[in-house]
């Protein structure tokens, strides 16, 4: 499901620098308290360590682990390393905790050899498909794939959700999505497939017109599986198999189509919604030859709700900039065709095509067109497009993918509050206003207060920031390179080995200059850098995707991202406990909750609402106010 | 994007000129028929129309969210206040005995006395008329309408029509009238008295059986059969027309005993001639990541059905399946030949198989 698959992104990009991390933190720290006295020093070695960890852990996850072992197999072996290591390191201290290690330990190992991981596999998946066959399941690089036997029928799931039933697919979309677009054109020669099922492409070659079928998958595995449950069809010369991105594809396409056809159903991710945007549509105008046509599919409704039709608006600003004609065949699924030429939409014309094809077809007919290409029916259509506004479709103002996890949560919760749809109207000058409220209300407090209130804001505005700008680089990734599942490990890695160098550097500082002195520089240094990506985020859609640059200036941003916040924790502690003259706890616990909460909430703040409703620039415009707020907190709160 | 001025242009041109109306706090109330107010209770309600028979107190909502108390009046809040008006072929309703290829202007307003989860139209049946952008048309209009459009038929269908029961009766008794059939797409949650007054004007209704234990209706629809079953009985004997739709969803009732069960029941008491349309399942709703309905249990089904002895067995959803066609009951000959909502064949002549003269049971003049 697409909220939660959202939500994966959400919770494991916060995962690590927070919940994990304050669990490990502190049991880490307490242990560490149990074997040494300095404690001071004990607080940036132990973050040290600990993100360290996380980052090897993620690189060895990414490339090692997860495409050779199950996840159950990992997660004990990383229960049972962790425990051991613990219980190896205070061997000598506290019974109770020892036996609790020690018990974690044994249980860990005997789920390791006796195997029971696999029963766990198998436990999981029939918590999720029931009590149906299963006749396959395995994660590829891109997706999880499961097939399930129904009686005599195989139903292939990428990630959790049907993708295809052989051999009775769904005739309607099977059929609608092959023949329609061919049956618009005039003469289809040169066709272009993305991320269709394999059926569509077994519709399309009926067609003895088309010279040339180029069909761009990017899962191998998928194809792969579904060919093995089908019954194998002859060989078609004609249709050439491509395994990569679609975007990719289309970005440098040697050749020229007269139809390109998009299996996609709706853009309710981020990797998804780039076959929708304005850049797409452009790359596309490219590649098609006069008269050509792009064909794509979205969410239609008998009723509009809000949510479908600022999803559907904002896909069809982003088509109508880009092409001359926009017609829409609504329905559910509603059908989208981008042309630069006049498109005759009679029923009468198009059923004569399709006999002079010879091609005959199960639902296709004079009465389905008729019905499919009603005028009334289309000009209502238009009618339920949003009037009043200029939200487009873009690969970083990805509205048509806000609105399609805002329309899938309305199954959930149909009866929504009005309320909640006043989060589509957010502006930025309301993030202005909150944050300029904010402001105000620290410097009231700041005077009675002092300086701790500008500790505790500074680490929190890093960790809110930082790891806004985090999730903003993962999005910034998949919007480029699509898939961003496979490297999330890597990515993640850098951003945690950010947090490991950036508090060891902090513990440097401490020791030769004053931590407060040390922790204004790193806001100041926050700020310019914060204002640096702001002015040049065009550089994400400038720089070639496929350049070694452009991999390796997202490693740098997220670790830069990371040193941030593991500076800032680590200085924030000790100028926290300098300015304070409270139990080291006590300060630990109000800068690593200031942390704590600063980055939970630009995770889930930054990937469900402001990202997807302001888009890359805005937001990168509010974090860098945010920032700017708090290092003004410094002037504007004096010392005590 | 389409300009105030456009928008004007097609609306001139377009007969969806409906003035969209979210005002419904007014005007569009009317108060419900079919409830009564409980003595001594301050403002308390009972609704007698569907067997939920919601107790509502003063500003309560019903359960199917279309019927709310006001000062211990019940009113009707989806009145002469459509969410979606739609022309369809009729076959998509589906009626495969009332006038193929026809038309039918389509009418619902929001709200369900159900809550199934494989639901089609979730967009509107789960919430209330007061949160959806309506149309304002009443019932006069609806039926101008129809007429203006070439359709021989209203459907009141999409969401449970028994929500807008008093819309639906206002408008019928119109049509019936000027000579429109009227036609509904019910789940059959409806008590007795309600459906007799309705029976008297409408002319065919398609109903849900969506199971046939008590199980499934609890499990995914929160409800129970009997009154379902009550309901295709009353029907039969007010001589309504009736179509059955059995969506079957793998795993949930697809039992062939369950089936042989309910077509046995469906013979004894409605008759042989009562079309059945199993339909096939896709992934909806909060149902998504189910597999669709392999067609060969549908086949299954449709063997037992005719087993059974029933005369006209359907499958829905497999475009260009034979289980479309209409076969005559006695020669066994294709008498409607379909493939999606295309009638390939039409071998009916005044109602009678063309090439042995039996009867096929069916409304096929207006
Ligand atoms: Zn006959």
């Amino acid at each position: 499901m697409n909220i939660i698959q959202m939500g994966t992104i959400t919770v494991i990009s916060t995962f690590p620098s927070s919940f994990l991390h304050g669990f490990l933190f502190n049991l880490a720290f307490s242990l560490a308290r149990l074997s040494q006295d300095e404690e001071r020093n004990t607080v940036g070695q132990v973050y040290f360590y600990e993100m360290l960890g996380t980052a090897v852990g993620g690189a060895s996850l990414t490339y090692f682990f997860i495409p050779n072992f199950d996840v159950y197999w990992i997660a004990n072996l990383v229960g049972f390393v962790s425990n051991t290591s613990i219980l190896l390191t205070y061997a000598s201290r506290k019974k109770s905790s020892l036996l609790l290690c020690a018990f974690f330990s044994g249980l860990f190992l005997f789920l390791l050899v006796s195997g029971a991981n696999k029963k766990l596999v198998q436990f999981s998946l029939k918590r999720i498909w029931g009590e149906k066959e299963i006749i396959f399941s395995e994660n590829s690089m891109y997706q999880n794939l499961t097939v399930i036997k129904n009686d005599s029928e195989y139903t292939v799931y990428t990630d959790g959700l049907p993708y295809t039933t052989v051999p009775n697919p769904d005739t309607f979309y099977i059929e609608e999505v092959a023949h329609l677009p061919l049956l618009f054109h005039p003469m289809p020669k040169q066709v272009l497939l993305l991320s269709v099922p394999p059926e569509v492409a077994k519709e399309v070659i009926k067609y003895p017109s088309i010279e040339r079928i180029d069909y761009v998958e990017m899962d191998p595995r998928l194809l792969q599986i579904v060919e093995a449950v089908s019954k194998k069809g002859e060989e078609e010369r004609k249709v050439k198999i491509y395994f990569e991105d679609g975007r990719h594809f289309v970005k440098k396409a040697k050749h020229k189509y007269d139809v390109i056809i998009l299996g996609i159903k709706s853009p309710n991710t981020l990797q998804t919604n780039r076959f929708f945007t304005f850049e797409f549509f452009e790359d596309v105008k490219n590649i098609l030859n006069e008269g050509g046509l792009y064909f794509f599919s979205l969410p239609g409704s008998n009723y509009y709700t809000q949510e479908l039709r600022m999803l559907n608006t904002s896909v069809f600003i982003a088509a109508k900039e880009t092409f001359n004609f926009v017609y829409v065949l609504p329905g559910s699924p509603n059908f989208f065709i981008l042309t630069d030429s006049r498109v005759d939409m009679s029923a009468d014309i198009l059923y004569e095509k399709l006999s002079n094809h010879g091609v005959s077809a199960n639902l296709i007919s004079k009465a389905h067109l008729d019905y499919k290409l009603d005028n009334r029916k289309r000009e209502w259509f238009l009618m339920q497009l949003e009037e009043k506004t200029e939200r487009k479709n873009t690969d970083f103002t990805p509205f048509a993918f806000f609105f399609s996890i805002a329309y899938e949560n309305l199954k959930i919760s149909p009866v929504t509050l009005s309320f909640f749809r006043n989060i589509y109207n957010l502006k930025i000058e309301h993030l202005f206003l909150l944050v300029l409220f904010t402001l105000l209300l620290l410097v009231l407090v700041g005077a009675k207060k002092g300086r701790s209130v500008t500790l505790t804001f500074s680490v929190f505005t890093t960790g809110l920031t930082m790891t806004m700008t985090e999730v903003i680089f993962l999005f910034a990734y998949q919007t480029i390179y699509g898939y961003v599942l496979y490297a999330l490990g890597i990515l993640l890695s850098a951003f945690m080995t950010g947090c490991a160098g950036g508090s060891i550097a902090g513990a440097r500082i401490e020791k030769r200059f004053r931590s407060f002195e040390g922790l204004v520089v790193f806001e100041i240094a926050a700020t310019i850098f914060l204002l640096v990506i702001l002015f040049n985020a065009t550089i994400f859609k400038e720089m070639d995707p496929q350049s070694i640059k452009l991999h390796t200036l997202f490693l740098a941003l997220l670790f830069i991202s990371g040193f941030f916040i593991g500076a800032e924790f680590t200085l924030g502690v000790s100028s926290y406990l300098d300015v304070n003259r409270v139990d080291q706890r006590k300060g630990i616990g109000v800068i690593f909750a200031s942390d704590l909460i600063g980055g939970f909430f630009g995770a889930l703040a930054g990937s469900f609402i402001i990202f997807p409703i302001l888009g890359l620039k805005e937001t990168l415009v509010i974090i860098f106010v945010l920032k700017l707020s708090s290092l003004s907190l410094f002037l504007l709160i004096p010392k005590k | 994007m389409l300009s105030r001025r456009n928008f004007l242009k097609l609306a001139l041109f377009t007969p969806f000129l409906l003035a969209k109306t979210r005002d419904t706090e007014k005007s569009l109330y009317k108060e419900a028929l079919y409830y009564f107010r409980i003595q001594n209770k301050k403002n308390q309600v009972e609704c007698q129309l569907c067997p939920r028979g919601c107790l509502l107190g003063d500003g309560d909502l019903g359960f199917c969210r279309a019927r709310k108390n006001i000062n211990g009046r019940l009113y009707a809040l989806g009145y002469g206040a459509p969410c979606a008006v739609h022309v369809d072929p009729i076959e998509k309703k589906p009626f495969f005995h009332v006038i193929p290829q026809s038309a039918s202007l389509s009418i619902a307003s929001a709200g369900c006395n159900l809550r199934c989860k494989f639901c089609q139209n979730w967009q509107i049946s789960q919430v209330s008329p007061m949160e959806t952008v309506n149309y304002e048309l009443p019932p006069r209009k609806v039926v101008d309408m129809a007429k203006k459009m070439k359709c021989k038929s209203i459907a009141y269908t999409y969401t449970e029509p028994t929500n807008f029961y008093e819309y639906m009766l206002d408008t019928a008794r119109i049509a019936k009238k000027e000579g429109i059939l009227n036609v509904s797409h019910t789940n059959g949650y409806i008590n007795r008295k309600p459906l007799e007054e309705l029976s008297s004007l409408i002319d065919a209704v398609n109903v849900d059986l969506k199971g046939f234990d008590d199980a499934f209706y609890a499990k995914l629809c929160e409800a129970n059969l009997k009154p379902v079953l009550d309901t295709l009985k009353i029907l039969k004997t007010k001589g309504v027309w009736i179509e059955i739709t059995n969506l079957v969803i793998p795993g949930y009732n697809d039992r062939e005993e369950t089936i042989r069960e309910m077509c046995i029941w469906i013979k004894e008491n409605l008759g042989e001639d009562v079309p059945l349309h199993f339909t096939r399942f896709f992934p909806m709703y909060l149902m998504n990541s189910l597999s669709p309905t392999p067609v060969s249990t549908l086949e299954k089904a449709r063997e037992i059905a005719i087993s059974v002895g029933l005369s006209y067995v359907y499958l829905g959803n497999v475009p260009g399946h034979l289980g479309e066609n209409t076969y005559c009951k006695r020669c066994k000959r294709a008498v409607l030949k379909r493939s999606g909502f295309n009638l390939l064949e039409n071998n009916l002549k005044d109602g009678r198989c063309k090439f042995c003269g039996q009867e096929i049971k069916g409304i096929w003049k207006a």
